[in-house]
């Protein structure tokens, strides 16, 4: 079974992307290669209708109730940049958690250094933050609450819609980084009351790295992180103070957001649910498995609580990096190994600094992917054993 | 005299020329004529006889435009 490979680091990216994506991407290029919006000419125009279309797309996936309010980055970590910068001030105040990714974790550091206050929410292993200790955590000059909605080490799922409810009761905003769950957990910013949301396109979307965004709640005021040309109001020397314009400038990545469209196009023709359903059996079938062999620890959410398709686990006697190397070499099993950009979940859930080997399911994975994993850990168990490391 | 329908942003343009399409009323995107504006960016054109029409759609729609324009041929 060496030449199997078994792609398991769709938290990092998913792989590999549906045909229809990479068909997507080659007409734009091929059929509308102008800049979108700028030049007025067919080619402008059909560039402008895949960033439309890629809009529409993702404002349906995420319940938006205005395409108008999601606009484009290059990934969910500018997303979250613009979110975070474009709101807190020094002399303003912050809650997050201790579940966060960098991606997070550092802008509000920084930010804590120019003058803006912060608390950081402590959870248990489980991941899992208590939305009442956030409401807590909230004083008089607190601006944003800015939480993960699913962990990218331990998959647990907050509960995002309480806080939601809790920050509008308190006037404040509430920031979600949907990295981990836009395209494989159902989201509904408008019922849920959403100020901010930052995505990815290349994960659980199966749109190709370059897209992401932020989907903004109508009324709510962010300052740009960059001004310039936006094909609109260009007789003017000063920023558009409409979506998506005054949050876009530049030229977009029109080849990318085809794909990105396309990618959605798929997620919803599946249905988000159905996804769910699907990766929530594969990551029981391999968290039990897991548990099941003997030397290996099993972090993360206990049944019962909420979780997406991410498996973080450890092999006594065993480095994560040896392990994640022997699982590829040896395998042909994709993983992702160490910290995952995210210490702070890491202390949380007391693996820091070793970290630990990170699986995580998408859109293309079978239940002999999950079998083919727990056949091989088994096996490495079992090879650690008779080297007596254990 | 074609009526040029103008927008604050490409988003709109591309909003109304979808919901045109959509009810296969014929329509083009054409370069913001200079008498109207001195913005880049998109202008739908239609036939008089089309504003009607896509009036209703730009309020059925909530398609945000800066006004319909009526410009001779040469435009």
């Amino acid at each position: 079974m060496k030449d199997r490979l078994v792609y398991m680091d769709n938290a990092a990216t998913s792989w590999p992307k549906p045909e229809a994506v990479e068909e997507a991407m080659i007409r734009a290029m091929r059929e509308a290669g102008g800049n979108p919006g700028r030049s007025g000419h067919r080619l402008s125009a059909a560039a402008a209708r895949v960033v439309f279309d890629a809009r529409e797309a993702v404002a349906r996936l995420i319940s938006a109730p205005d395409s108008r309010q999601v606009v484009f980055t290059v990934n969910a970590t500018t997303a979250l940049n613009l979110a975070i910068a474009g709101v807190l001030e020094p002399g303003a105040h912050a809650v997050t958690t201790s579940m966060e990714h960098n991606s997070v974790a550092r802008p509000l550091r920084y930010l804590e250094s120019q003058g803006v206050g912060l608390t950081v929410v402590e959870t248990g292993p489980d991941g899992r933050v208590d939305a009442g200790a956030v409401a807590r955590a909230i004083r008089p000059e607190t601006r944003l609450v800015a939480m993960t909605h699913a962990s990218n080490v331990i998959g647990t799922v907050q509960p995002v819609e309480e806080v939601a409810r809790l920050c509008r009761q308190r006037g404040v905003l509430l920031l979600v980084d949907a990295a981990q769950t836009a395209g494989c957990y159902p989201i509904d910013v408008g019922a849920w009351g959403v100020d901010l949301l930052a995505f990815t396109g290349h994960k659980s979307l199966l749109g190709p790295s370059g897209t992401g965004g932020l989907y903004v709640r109508e009324g709510v005021a962010i300052r740009p992180l960059a001004r310039g040309g936006t094909g609109s109001r260009s007789e003017l020397d000063v920023q558009p103070d409409f979506l998506p314009d005054q949050l876009e400038s530049g030229t977009p990545n029109v080849v990318g957001l085809a794909g990105l469209a396309a990618g959605v196009g798929v997620v919803l023709e599946e249905g988000v649910e159905a996804i769910r359903r699907r990766e929530d059996e594969l990551a029981g079938r391999l968290r039990e498995g897991l548990r099941a062999i003997p030397g290996v620890a099993v972090y993360g959410p206990p049944e019962g609580v909420e979780a997406v398709g991410v498996v973080s686990f450890n092999l006594e006697g065993v480095e994560p990096s040896d392990l994640g190397y022997i699982l590829d070499v040896e395998y042909g099993i994709l993983c992702r190994v160490g910290l995952d950009c995210a210490p702070w979940a890491h202390r949380t859930i007391g693996t820091y600094p070793r970290g630990t080997v990170r699986l995580s399911l998408g859109f293309n994975n079978t239940a002999a992917d999950v079998d083919h994993v727990l056949g091989a850990v088994t096996e490495m168990a079992a090879e650690a054993r008779r080297e007596g490391k254990p | 005299m074609p009526v040029f329908v103008v927008f604050p942003s490409t988003h709109e343009a591309m909003s109304l020329d979808r919901l045109l399409t959509q009810a296969g009323i014929d329509h083009e995107l054409v370069p913001v004529p200079r008498e109207i504006s001195a913005s880049c960016g998109f202008a739908v054109r239609l036939r008089p006889e089309h504003e009607a029409a896509a009036r209703a759609l730009v309020d059925s729609g909530g398609v945000r435009t800066e006004g319909f324009h009526r410009l001779g041929p040469d435009a």
